[in-house]
């Protein structure tokens, strides 16, 4: 049974401040296009019927396109630079990397499918990534293991109050989520964060804005919720072989999973 | 409130329907916000911690039980994430100078919730867990069992936190001579 003092307290709801309209169509927009994985669904790409048809030559035209897409070093030192369309790293020993562009195609901005680059510290494939969450290479992550996933550029307006972070991009500057959250130490409210592949697996991420209409999303998961100083650096080390799209690229609209490579 | 035609707009949603996510958005939007803001008791903050909740959650559709309604489980997302910024605010500057905001939500709270009138002006003085608790139940009409979800807490602690939360804010209102 409520209390006069109870019902006076509810009284005052609508002092209770509301979101800015602006914020909120920024908001919108954001979540809608900023982390395609959570609305869409990788494209598998036939690429084992294509290594089975074409063998040595489909992983040959494979790293070509790595390096096409990429922009990598690699490629600009031996041949004049192509705009680089999509994220993506540039192919390193021991990384393999995965690029994956969902949604439906020919749709305008903001609603664009927003192409994803993949680098993992342990071998995976594109068709690892699944259709359901959480995948199976986030799932069974190593006490070792690293996955990052690069998200963008989102077109449409993106929220330039968000934290900036910009090139070199540092898990160290990225907000982290662990097993332990913060809550279990202030308010004693929560032991995980939303969307926790496994017990064991924490994420760093940061959503930044990269231009007036343009943002990207990156993700890192380590396989452990206190990641050792030396799974950051090769986070970091990663990160840094990452290639984005120039401001003036067009982000494809074709729905392909279009490379798995492991670097030589 | 929770639509009937929420699981249909969740199932849409997870199959790529842009038009489902954005009516799903805009039903949890507000709601979302103002759990952050009762965390934080800061626009901007709330601005930055309820989108980031969001797309994680979008993020994490497809890890989302659809025969459980959506809110509780946004509302927690959004707790989470702003008890995550309360906590990086207040963190100390570490070697390399990072992290070094630690600005005081009371700027914003007198601003903007305290110039409701003296109940709001008491809540805003709470602090972070007694004004969620508070703002989730008698202004966001949760049931104490939802509180527990989203707090994360067994319902019997939600119950004497409320209470507790209750006794602090009539102090504050007697120090403010409100009777």
């Amino acid at each position: 049974m409520s209390t006069d003092f109870e019902e006076r307290l509810r009284a005052a709801r609508d002092t209770l401040p509301k979101p800015d309209s602006t914020v909120s169509t920024e908001a919108e927009q954001h979540a809608l296009a900023g982390l395609p994985t959570a609305i869409g669904k990788p494209r598998r790409l036939p690429m084992p019927r294509r290594r089975r048809l074409a063998g040595v030559a489909a992983l040959v035209a494979a790293a070509l396109l790595v390096g096409g897409f990429a922009g990598s070093e690699l490629a600009s030192s031996t041949r004049a630079a192509t705009p680089t369309p999509v994220p993506a790293f540039t192919p390193t020993v021991g990384w393999t990397m995965v690029q994956t562009s969902v949604g439906p195609p020919d749709v305008p901005p903001p609603n664009k499918p927003v192409p994803v680059a993949w680098a993992a510290n342990l071998p995976f494939d594109a068709q690892d990534l699944g259709t359901t969450w959480p995948n199976p290479p986030l799932q069974n992550l190593p006490s070792d293991g690293i996955v990052i996933s690069v998200a963008g550029p989102s077109e449409g307006p993106v929220n330039q109050q968000a934290r900036i972070v910009k090139p070199p991009y540092r898990v160290e500057d990225m907000y982290f989520w662990a097993s332990a959250d913060a809550a279990a130490h202030a308010l004693n409210a929560a032991d995980s964060y939303q969307g926790e592949p496994a017990p064991n697996v924490s994420l760093y991420w940061i959503s930044a804005p990269t231009g007036p209409d343009r943002g990207i999303g990156i993700s890192v998961w380590m396989g452990r919720n206190d990641p050792t100083p030396a799974m950051k650096a090769a986070a970091d080390q990663e990160l840094a072989r990452l290639t984005l799209p120039p401001p003036t690229a067009t982000t494809p609209t074709n729905t392909t999973v279009p490379t798995t490579t492991t670097a030589p | 409130v929770v639509g009937d035609d929420e699981p249909r707009l969740v199932a849409q949603a997870r199959l790529g329907s842009r038009e489902a996510a954005s009516a799903l958005f805009r039903r949890h939007w507000p709601t979302v916000w103002q759990v952050a803001y009762a965390v934080l008791g800061s626009r901007a903050a709330a601005d930055d911690a309820a989108q980031e909740a969001m797309i994680s959650a979008f993020a994490a559709l497809e890890s989302f039980d659809e025969q459980r309604p959506l809110g509780p489980w946004l509302k927690r997302i959004a707790f989470n994430r702003a008890v995550d910024e309360l906590r990086r605010r207040r963190a100390p500057a570490d070697a390399n100078g990072h992290q070094t905001d630690q600005s005081s939500p009371a700027a914003d709270e007198a601003s903007e919730l305290a110039a409701g009138g003296p109940i709001a002006a008491a809540v805003a003085r709470l602090s972070p867990e007694r004004r969620t608790i508070i703002v989730l139940h008698y202004w966001l009409d949760c049931t104490r069992e939802q509180i527990a979800e989203i707090l994360d807490l067994p319902a019997g602690t939600v119950a004497s936190r409320l209470g507790r939360a209750l006794t602090d804010l009539r102090s504050v209102l007697e120090e403010d001579h409100v009777h």
